[in-house]
């Protein structure tokens, strides 16, 4: 059952990756189409997007990820039709720019919920980054084969999946229950 | 799901080595797209390979944090600040050697391994062994969120630095990132020894060198890319928020002291070729249509060709260019020595989209697309039926949209999917009549709410004579020939044709993964 359960832990870390680098390709892509393409709005949304997983990954107190996640999941969407509804509107860059924040948000709160996942940091930050990758060339097969409309649905599904793989089990995520490599010098 | 438990503070230098981890992360992304994706010729395809490669090396780093001990890090340290103090420049005589010798398509896979290998996984090793290593030291806890917080805020730190330095002094931000690359190896040695803090005097060499260096290894690249270019010079390299701006000086075959640019490693002016261009999208719709009283607005007019040509011709001239480092460059280097460049015209700073978007004032008479193929996402809305429709809203009652079909239009059924078809096709769905000029083996599509007032044997008359009249444009562009097609065959170009929709990724990619073999894997 512990091997269940890491195996599924590993499998929520690579989808969490995924549905990241889908969320922030994809918002990149609507600010790009609906909005602008200036620089300016590429650097604001990127400095959005970290202060948002900033946010998330100190803000203190319980971690309520499903509000997290479902906030994150909503801001892709109020996003996706506000930058639809004002097309090269800049007096709506702040508000867009507000979502791709509250996007960012659960980018660090993920970080903050897995701190003790098995397989230690390097185990949690491999598979999220690479799952990343995979969300990002996803992105681009997707707008290849599908068009942009199938963008309605791929965060809503990969949301789903990541709440539906998210660890439930406290007791599990205790530090000795995990295995971590072993450590050679340290840096400090 | 779990709650977090309280952590205690990790010791500063950790944070520290964060913070400057994350920061030379920033200003090595930002170089990496930058410059990278430049010398291979960026597009879309060329900045997702880039980017892959990038987050890719991350993956490594963080693979191998825990596998690998303090001294082969310390190696790793030092052979990435080896190689990094040789980039861009050896990049770029790598990349001239390879097309010297005609082996041109090793360049990708070496890209892709350098960034891959050489820029991001020493900095990726950091943030998990601390984390790790803290929670080691103490049972319990989980530093992470300090931790990452201190490699996110170096991020944040990295890309204000890139604001505030800008990327036009590239020298500076990848000094900057050589130093974050040094000071990680000081924290990094126990003892500090002096060796390793004498590492520090490579940054002010590395600085001084920069220019002399970068001018060297341009010249190499460009006179390795092009075999017909003699006494090759830069004039100007300048990386802008967008793309390198290069200009470059050569003599050729048929003529001396040609003036070229090129935007990421892509040429755009200088050739007879890309003259014609210009003459047909631009300046022939204002010569023929509306001699001196019309409103002209150019989208991504970067050259200045357009200002030089049509400021006199036109009643009010807007140039509209997204990259202001363009508009400088071209206008230090290539119009004003030419002399007598006018001033009775308006540039815009903007996204040529967004600009027509927002327009508020007369309509224009002649709206010109001057962009190369869509390989680009933003290329590819120019294109888009969206657009066609946005350029129409502003055009005044008998205006004319003018174009590029990027090629010669195909016949029936192969062309159906076709680049010069579908923009046709987009063309006809939004414009009740567009006339295709035909030069040579280019299409170039000029539409409207009215027919095109002359014929081409009329067109051509006046052409030949406006060139005639201008004896620079003329030894530009030689003896261009002009026909109409038959609109009942244009017509027939387009049908079943697909516009280009709003965010057609399909053809980006096509398009790139095209020009990237024609370049890179093409015999011929």
């Amino acid at each position: 059952m512990k091997s269940f359960h890491h195996h599924l832990v590993g499998v929520n870390l690579v989808l969490t990756g995924i549905f990241l680098g889908v969320l922030q390709w994809s918002a990149f892509f609507q600010l790009q189409s609906n909005l602008a393409a200036t620089a300016l709005v590429w650097m604001l949304a990127t400095v959005a997007w970290l202060l948002g997983s900033f946010l998330g990954l100190v803000i203190p107190g319980p971690n309520r990820e499903v509000w997290w996640l479902a906030s994150t999941t909503l801001g892709y969407y109020l996003l996706r039709w506000l930058a639809a509804a004002h097309v090269y509107d800049l007096r709506w860059l702040v508000p867009l720019l507000g979502c791709v924040a509250i996007m960012g948000g659960y980018a660090g709160r993920f970080f903050r919920c897995r701190q003790a996942a098995p397989g230690g940091a390097q185990n949690l930050f491999f598979l999220e980054n690479t799952g990343f990758v995979v969300g990002m060339v996803l992105t681009v097969l997707a707008l290849y084969w599908l068009s942009e409309s199938a963008f309605a649905a791929i965060p809503a599904a990969l949301a789903l999946a990541c709440f539906a793989t998210a660890p439930r089990n406290p007791a599990a995520e205790s530090p000795s229950a995990n295995h971590e490599p072993a450590a050679p010098d340290a840096i400090e | 799901m779990s709650r977090a438990v309280a952590d205690p503070a990790p010791p500063p230098s950790a944070a520290l080595v964060l913070v400057v981890a994350g920061t030379s992360l920033s200003l090595a992304q930002f170089a990496a797209l930058r410059e990278y994706a430049a010398l291979l010729g960026s597009n879309e395809l060329v900045a997702l390979l880039v980017l892959c490669a990038y987050f890719l090396g991350l993956s490594i780093g963080y693979r191998v944090s825990a596998r690998l001990s303090r001294r082969t890090l310390l190696w790793l340290g030092g052979i990435t600040l080896a190689l990094n103090v040789t980039l861009p420049f050896s990049a770029r005589w790598f990349a001239g050697a390879m097309s010297a010798i005609r082996l041109d398509g090793n360049l990708p896979p070496a890209i892709f391994l350098l960034v891959l290998c050489g820029i991001t996984p020493f900095y990726a090793v950091f943030l998990p062994r601390l984390i790790d290593e803290a929670r080691r030291d103490e049972p319990g806890t989980h530093p992470l969120v300090r931790l990452y917080a201190a490699e996110l805020a170096g991020a944040c730190l990295g890309l204000a630095l890139v604001f505030l330095v800008t990327p036009a002094r590239m020298a500076i931000l990848l000094t900057l990132h050589l130093a974050g690359l040094v000071t990680l190896l000081v924290l990094f040695a126990r003892p500090r020894r002096r060796t390793v803090l004498a590492l520090f005097a490579l940054l002010p060499l590395y600085f001084a060198a920069y220019p002399q260096l970068d001018r060297a290894s341009l010249t190499w690249l460009y006179a390795c890319r092009n075999t017909s270019y003699k006494n090759v010079e830069i004039l100007a390299s300048e990386f802008s928020p967008y793309q390198r701006v290069d200009i470059v000086r050569a003599d050729t075959s048929s003529r001396l002291n040609v003036t070229f640019l090129y935007l990421n490693g892509n040429l755009l002016y200088g050739t007879r070729s890309l003259h014609h261009h210009n003459l047909f999208v631009a300046l022939l719709p204002n010569f023929l249509s509306f001699t001196n009283t019309g409103r002209a607005c150019i989208i991504a007019g970067g050259s200045l060709d357009n200002a030089r040509h049509l400021a006199a011709r036109t009643r009010s001239l807007d140039v509209v260019e997204l990259d202001e480092a363009v508009v400088r460059l071209t206008r230090r280097h290539i119009q004003e020595p030419l002399g007598d460049f006018p001033t009775n015209w308006r540039l815009t700073v903007d996204d040529g989209k967004h600009f027509l978007g927002t327009w508020h004032g007369e309509p224009f008479d002649v709206i010109a697309v001057d962009v190369p193929i869509p390989s680009h996402l933003q290329t590819a809305m120019l294109h888009s039926q969206r657009f066609f429709a946005l350029a129409r809203s502003q055009l005044s009652p008998g205006g004319i949209f003018s174009i590029s079909l990027s090629g010669k239009l195909q016949e029936l059924p192969g062309g159906r999917k076709r680049l010069s078809n579908r923009v046709l096709a987009g063309l006809l769905a939004t414009f009740p009549y567009v006339t295709v000029v035909r030069s040579g083996e280019k299409d170039f599509a000029w539409a409207g709410d009215t027919p095109f007032p002359l014929s081409a044997a009329i067109a051509r008359q006046r052409m030949n004579s406006s060139l005639d009249l201008n004896p620079k444009l003329r030894e530009d562009v030689g003896q261009p020939t002009l026909m109409f097609l038959d609109p009942a065959k244009v017509r027939a170009l387009a049908a079943g044709c697909e516009p280009i929709g709003e965010a057609d990724m399909k053809l980006v990619l096509q398009l790139s993964l095209s020009k990237l073999i024609n370049r890179y894997y093409d015999p011929d």
